[in-house]
């Protein structure tokens, strides 16, 4: 995403999946697992961004999401800001991802952000196990939501890389 | 000119400077969360989102209602009309406590003693809930009277202590967060004091001064109120587990809290 309208979408998605995230998630919650939209529309962008701005998306998705939980910042930023960086090298391949294979990799996405974030932030009572589990869950769910995100940024912005 | 088609140092650089700059806003963070306030990042974050949240969320919830009343009509009339029969007696109850507390708080006078009876309370509306965080989002702040260090209850106990406060909403730790640590007797005659630290959302540990203390699984365990903000005799949960640890000669207590963490909607904070 290039330029001012880049900035601007960027900023207005971030801010829309906040809403949601903080208006819908645990309405939506299935067996327990939440979507993470900041996360499924972090994802996306990234995926159409290169590694510089992916890193940039990233850190505004930890900053939103962390200031909204009350939660330390430091953890939020720096998970979402690796998780962002590492998913913009898709776009380094120069090739139009099919739908599906984008969806996996906002997966991907999602648990390198949760499993970071467990590192940095270790979940209460050490229940590991069942954060995998839930962090599983989210990525699943965060893919389905991700896939249509990145058929309309892809659109917008076209299939080529670009910051 | 075409982009880069391969990772460039400057890429790896800004990445480095992203993660430092996220480490200096969790300290700046901290610094002010230590001052029980909230940094101006995370307010002007929340201040952002939370107003079109809640206008989704009410949204949302108008959606439900309108389909779960077309369900469920008949049901729900009568649960109104038992619920409105339930309120008439509450307002009696309430009366008669009021009269009592007023009671006790003339009696706390007389004797010279700090008063802890008939304080006042604020209802709030939980606005978010993260449990990762053990945290909650209250709808209420400076403006109603709120304070750091003050507790927060419903209707089936202890939900949690202000952390954080600003204009009109505070940051609120759940009981049930390990870096929460609350006074707490178990209810037995003579009552037995401890520390209470918050462990998992289903489990809490109660630490006893006493290791010969007599205790039993199922005794309540409530508020010791030997605090200036946190009122005694605010019930906890139930003692579901006794653990004597004899090398260290310490006694312990698992406790299962009351409050359903999940499904707190509002709560008053008791000023």
């Amino acid at each position: 995403m290039r330029g001012l309208p880049g900035l601007l979408v960027t900023l207005a998605l971030v801010w829309l999946a906040a809403v949601l995230q903080q208006s819908m998630a645990q309405r939506l919650a299935v067996f327990g697992c939440e979507p993470n939209f900041l996360l499924a529309v972090m994802a996306p962008m990234a995926l159409v961004s290169r590694p510089a701005v992916g890193g940039w998306i990233g850190f505004a998705a930890g900053l939103t999401q962390g200031a909204l939980a009350g939660a330390n910042l430091t953890h939020y930023v720096i998970s979402r800001t690796v998780a962002g960086f590492l998913t913009s090298l898709g776009s380094l391949l120069d090739i139009r991802l099919a739908i599906g294979v984008a969806g996996l990799v906002c997966a991907a996405c999602t648990l390198v952000a949760q499993v970071l974030f467990m590192f940095l932030a270790p979940p209460p009572g050490g229940s590991i196990v069942s954060y995998l589990l839930t962090s599983f869950g989210t990525s699943v769910y965060d893919a389905l939501l991700a896939m249509p995100i990145y058929a309309l940024i892809r659109r917008w912005f076209g299939p080529q890389t670009v910051a | 000119m075409k982009e880069p088609t391969r990772i460039t140092p400057r890429d790896w650089l800004l990445l480095v400077v992203l993660m430092v700059v996220g480490v200096a806003l969790g300290r700046v963070q901290n610094v002010a969360r230590g001052r029980g306030e909230a940094d101006a990042l995370t307010s002007l974050v929340q201040t952002l989102v939370d107003a079109p949240a809640a206008t989704v969320r009410g949204a949302a919830q108008g959606i439900d209602d309108f389909w779960l009343g077309l369900i469920r009509a008949p049901s729900l009339t009568r649960e109104n009309r038992e619920l409105r029969a339930k309120l008439a007696a509450a307002k009696l109850y309430q009366e008669n406590l009021d009269a009592l507390q007023g009671k006790i708080s003339r009696l706390y006078r007389m004797l010279d003693l700090p008063e802890t009876a008939g304080r006042k309370r604020v209802i709030g509306r939980v606005t978010a809930y993260w449990p990762h965080e053990n945290r909650l989002t209250v709808s209420v702040g400076r403006r109603q009277g709120v304070i750091t260090n003050l507790a927060v209850v419903n209707q089936d106990g202890l939900v949690g202590v202000v952390q954080t406060v600003e204009e009109d909403r505070c940051q609120v730790l759940l009981v049930t967060s390990p870096s929460q640590t609350v006074g707490a007797v178990a209810l037995r005659d003579p009552p037995q004091p401890g520390l209470l630290k918050g462990q998992t959302p289903t489990r809490l540990l109660l630490e006893f001064v006493d290791t010969q203390s007599p205790l039993e699984v199922g005794d309540k365990v409530v508020t010791s109120g030997k605090s200036e903000t946190i009122p005694g005799g605010i019930p906890i949960g139930r003692i579901i587990k006794i653990e004597h640890d004899a090398d260290f000669g310490s006694r312990r207590a698992q406790v299962f809290p009351n409050v359903k963490v999940g499904e707190v909607t509002e709560v008053y904070v008791v000023l």
